[in-house]
């Protein structure tokens, strides 16, 4: 280690040869662990998902009797009836809910940032209420509040009062009430990120604007939201992977009953929950896949689309 | 400094991880037959239940002491697991354990675990027929002949009953009185349904009638199951349906008998004697309702009268007794007589390297009536045994006596390890003929598709 | 005009309490229930039927149970070996993946968006082939003391399992708290003849201590409250956490006593609440990291 205790070294020549060989292997070693946990616990079992999904694998093959049944399980999917249903229950799930939990994201953090910090602060911590709350729980809470009298309070506090027919509403609007309860918990994701990326615009930006005669709603537009423009570009990314993959809130809502049952959730029920026990890996295992072949095209889509390069610079260190 | 608090650090972080659980440890089989360790398990059990796995341990004191009145010293432990994991959870988790090597002895679950299991190599049988069971033990010849039926599979018996329930149909004896019935006929009513002369049709016209006179309000008639469960077969075994064919061991579905079950289930929504949409609603909503006589004829497990009792009616037990009756589930057929389902959980074996016989006999001396009825009357669970039948204790519990009767008119569901898929085509095609979403013939003519799709061979369309 | 001023100060307060009102309304009737014999609304109610019913009968009944401390403990070291791994290893692999320059970076880190795709749940039984053969291994598999090992029913396997599934968002915030740090100290350390880990450790992780709480914090909420990897792989049934319990409670065929699963509800999202209140302002700046891609 020759240390040169210059400041600045002659471009090129030493601090150079320096930085290329420290750059040389240490990369490896840091990414190492993660790379490992990574191909070992995700890409791995992704692969073998796969295989399981070329299989007859249940419960009662155990995971060694099993027989090969190439893409039969792919065609009983195409066969099934119900799968167009599906589609279309996930594509509508998705669409809805993102555009709550963005625009709602947005929404609060606007809100909260235009009032006093410690009002703001416990605003945003009631709209965190919902992603830290057992899902069990919270969805107990969501169900007395559509019940019918006298359990619920939606029926006690506005529907009664007003005069009309009270009834339980999950079922009458159960599409609505699903992403609603999603919805809720998703727009803390995109309020925090907004709200941080907002409360980073440099003060004195943000006053002399106001000074110079905007008003607020001009602010937000001229100022604030093009700093959002990247939050806005990876919330919505994200949130589209998660939605995908999530069923949890729904299963214990409606069980995907009213039309409510998504891809995710279909998957979820075939490979892991079949009532009386008989669980049919194979074909959850393709459920899943097909999943994951939409996701990672939607991803795909999401980076070239919004230019995903102009998010990872390059490292400076190397261009001496 | 720093490079020591790091490392440090990381050790730190080692232990606390570890200090979670204490390590796994594995069963050891009986290399010296000087002592032998069981694990008992069973799922979503918690306080209520924990007979199931703890008899074990009596029973464990017993076989120890009969075996050195025979000369043999053998020190019997016993693990009790009450697992209270969900069901679904706790067979997965039992899976992969057996695939692993790591299974207990003993596992407790629902029947129609037999088939998959049985199957997949996680079990093994226990006796050849039901003779070779009943002979091998005077406690197994003491269990209720019908319930074996339910530990077939393949010719073998594979289980051993470890509780059971029924599903009656209860009504409100008050709402009835309102409606102008004699006290002489409410108390006829359980047997005019056991004979088959009240049909599923005179029920819909019952509540039809109450809900015009205002006896109830419309939509509380006939109230059945708000969420998905093996009770809503019974519909379909009601107007004639059958689900197995013993002789070719294969599945059976029957298109008159579920489309006549699914336009029942439409006509109960048409008639207003049930809400439309009904799936969904949540239980305790469901439980305050029926215990409090809001309804005039409804679908529940006998579990449910103790619940009933102790947090949702208003006056308690007596307040049940004085305003509900029960009975078997009315036939779809006159004439035919009135039926329940039963879903017994059984004790299953998994490896023979499990002291042979000694599993038997620790399972034997848990089927005694003494220890059954302790379970039983702590869980509200269906006596098992004859003996018990007159035995104090359990004749003592009211409501369990009096109706245990229903277990002389009682069918299981199949064990067929396909019988899961089976059960799910039908049930959302019956959701969705319910709901109007679909005409029920057009929805079973969907869901004969489906059978097809998801039984393929296994399946015979009558 | 101060009147108006005050006026359109009150706007932002009225808009949200409207929005809010859903979520207000909810927990105020958890809260509610967890003090209630039962509750028809909002209101409280008792055995029969009458207004009133508050008891403290559901609170006593939580503490009392004794399972209750070994659950919390148990989800709480859980947790905290969750939360430091995932630290640990996201923030040893958002260093090269921000500030040096290797081949495959870019790919690297659209992968790992990308792995946020897969739902994991499915992937379980896959997980468990992986997990038995990493126990064939001999000594890492199972030979460890104390942690048992790497493989199936092991703590090792179960809390490696945990970490990876966390890895995108790990990786994604700590990449970007990295990108905030200026060019010039770290080049001032590397000519100074500092290695990249000791430059790492010394230099950089204090002035991204904001994200490291941060992702903390999240993955701390994970771990408080996972139920499925760590109950489907070990075996041994000690290893029950809270939200095992809390499934159980409200499972169908036994009754259910709803004012103490709002009571155990509750108290599984208090320990998160304190923690957000402490940290918000660490919080706040996780993904503000993650945003921008450059200085």
């Amino acid at each position: 280690m020759h240390a040169s205790n210059s400041q600045k070294a002659a471009p090129g020549s030493s601090v150079e040869a320096l930085a290329r060989r420290k750059g040389s292997l240490a990369w490896f070693w840091f990414l190492l662990p993660s790379a490992f946990l990574a191909i070992v616990f995700f890409f791995l079992p992704v692969l073998i998902t796969l295989v399981i999904s070329l299989t007859n694998m249940t419960t009662a093959t155990g995971l060694s009797g099993w027989t090969w049944l190439g893409t039969g399980n792919y065609r009983k999917i195409l066969a099934n009836p119900d799968t167009v249903k599906y589609l279309w229950a996930t594509t509508r799930y998705v669409v809805f809910t993102l555009l709550f939990n963005v625009v709602m994201g947005l929404v609060i953090s606007l809100i909260t940032t235009h009032m006093p910090q410690r009002s703001g602060l416990l605003f945003r911590a009631i709209w965190l209420l919902p992603r830290i709350t057992p899902p069990v729980v919270y969805i107990l809470m969501w169900k007395i509040i559509a019940a019918n009298l006298p359990y619920g309070i939606l029926n006690q506090l506005i529907v009664k009062p007003l005069g009309l027919a009270t009834m339980n509403w999950i079922p009458e609007a159960a599409f609505l009430f699903v992403v609603l309860v999603n919805g809720l918990v998703g727009a803390s994701f995109g309020m925090i990120i907004f709200t941080s990326a907002i409360e980073s615009i440099p003060k004195d930006i943000m006053i002399s604007s106001l000074v110079d005669g905007a008003s607020v709603l001009q602010r937000i537009r001229y100022i604030i939201l093009p700093q959002l423009r990247w939050p806005l570009l990876f919330v919505t990314t994200y949130q589209t992977l998660s939605l995908l993959t999530s069923y949890e809130y729904i299963l214990i809502l409606t069980d995907g009953n009213f039309n409510t049952e998504v891809w995710a959730l279909w998957a979820f029920h075939q490979a892991l929950s079949n009532y009386w026990g008989n669980f049919q890996y194979g074909m959850g295992a393709a459920l899943a896949a097909i999943l994951v072949v939409i996701g990672v095209g939607m991803a795909v889509v999401y980076l070239r689309y919004f230019r995903f390069g102009e998010l990872v610079q390059e490292p400076k260190i190397d261009q001496l | 400094m720093k490079r020591v608090s790091f490392f440090a650090f990381t050790v730190l972080f080692l232990l606390v991880v570890a200090m979670a659980f204490p390590a796994g440890q594995k069963e050891k089989a009986a290399g010296l037959p000087k002592e032998v360790t069981f694990a008992v398990w069973s799922g979503n059990a918690g306080e209520i239940d924990r007979f199931r796995v703890e008899n074990a341990v009596e029973a464990a004191k017993v076989v120890q002491s009969a075996l050195k009145a025979k000369g043999i010293e053998i020190a019997i432990t016993v693990k009790p697991v009450s697992d209270p994991a969900g069901w679904a959870d706790y067979k997965r988790k039992f899976s992969l354990a057996a695939e692993d090597g790591q299974a207990p002895y003993i596992v407790v679950s629902g029947h129609e675990d037999v088939a998959p299991w049985a199957q997949a190599g996680y079990i093994v049988p226990l006796a050849d027929s039901v003779k070779a069971v009943q002979g091998l033990h005077p406690e197994f010849a003491d269990v209720i002949d019908s319930l074996w039926n339910c530990t077939m599979w393949h010719g073998k018996v594979w289980a051993v009953p470890q509780d059971t329930e029924a599903r009656p149909m209860f009504f409100s004896k008050t709402k009835l009185k309102a409606l102008g019935w004699s006290d002489a006929q409410v108390a006829a009513l359980p047997d005019k349904i056991k004979n088959g002369e009240f049909t599923l049709e005179d029920m819909i016209a019952t509540c039809k009638q109450a809900v015009e006179k205002a006896v109830v309000q419309p939509g509380y008639g006939y109230w059945h199951r708000p969420l998905k469960g093996g009770d809503f077969v019974q519909y379909y075994f009601s107007y004639g349906g059958r689900i197995y064919d013993p002789a070719t061991d294969k599945l059976v579905i029957v298109q008159k008998a579920l489309e006549q079950w699914y336009s029942f289930q439409r006509r109960c929504v048409t008639s207003g004697i049930t809400p439309e949409k009904y799936i969904g609603t949540a239980w305790n909503v469901w439980h305050d309702s029926v215990a409090n006589d809001k309804v005039l004829f409804w679908n529940a497990g006998t579990w449910m009268w103790n619940d009933w009792a102790k947090n949702y009616a208003k006056g308690g037990e007596e307040q049940l007794w004085k305003n509900i009756g029960y009975a078997l589930q009315p036939s779809g057929i006159k004439g035919k007589p009135g039926g329940t389902l039963s879903h017994p959980l059984v004790y299953m074996v998994t490896s023979e390297k499990a002291s042979g016989d000694k599993v038997k006999d620790l399972i034997a001396k848990m089927t005694t009536k003494e220890l059954n009825t302790r379970h039983a009357l702590e869980s509200t669970h269906l006596a098992i045994l004859k003996s018990q039948q007159n035995y104090q204790p359990y004749a003592q519990s009211k409501f369990l006596s009096s109706v245990t009767y229903m277990l002389n008119n009682n069918y299981y569901q199949p064990n067929h390890a396909q019988y899961g898929p089976w059960f799910d085509a039908v049930f959302n095609g019956m959701v969705a003929a319910e709901q109007g979403e679909k005409s029920p013939a057009d929805a079973v003519k969907e869901v004969v598709t489906k059978l097809k799709l998801d039984l393929g061979d296994a399946l015979i369309v009558e | 005009m101060r009147v108006r001023a005050f006026l359109r100060g009150l706007i932002p307060f009225l808009l949200i309490i409207v929005l809010s009102l859903p979520i207000l309304v909810g927990y105020l009737w958890i809260l509610i229930s967890t003090f209630a014999q039962r509750t028809y609304g909002l209101l409280p109610m008792d055995a029969d039927g009458r207004l009133g019913g508050i008891t403290l009968k559901n609170w006593v009944l939580l503490f009392q149970d004794p399972r209750i401390w070994t659950l919390t403990l148990n989800t709480l070291f859980l947790a905290l070996g969750l939360t430091l791994g995932v630290l640990l290893v996201s923030s040893l692999a958002a260093y090269p993946l921000s500030r040096i320059k290797f081949p495959g970076r870019k790919g690297f880190l659209s992968l790992t968006l990308i792995l946020h795709a897969f739902p994991s749940v499915t992937l379980l039984i896959a997980i468990f082939f992986v997990l038995r053969w990493i126990a064939k291994i001999p000594i890492l598999g199972k030979g460890i003391p104390l942690i048992g090992g790497f493989g199936y029913n092991t703590i090792g396997g179960v809390t490696l399992v945990s970490i990876a599934l966390q890895l995108p968002l790990g990786i994604w915030l700590m990449k970007g708290f990295f990108d905030t740090i200026s060019w010039d100290i770290e080049r001032a350390a590397l000519i100074d003849g500092c290695s990249r880990f000791r430059t790492w450790r010394q230099i950089l992780l204090p002035q991204i201590k904001p994200g490291l709480a941060a992702l903390g914090i999240f993955s701390f909420i994970q771990g408080w409250s996972s139920f499925l990897i760590p109950y489907t792989f070990i075996v041994e049934s000690r290893s029950a956490v809270i939200s095992t319990y809390l499934n159980f409670l409200t499972s169908e065929n036994r009754p259910i006593n709803y004012g103490l699963v709002a009571a155990l509800g509750l108290y599984q999202l208090l320990p998160i609440l304190i923690f957000y209140v402490f940290t918000q302002k660490y919080l706040l700046q996780i993904f503000s990291g993650g945003m921008k891609g450059g200085a």
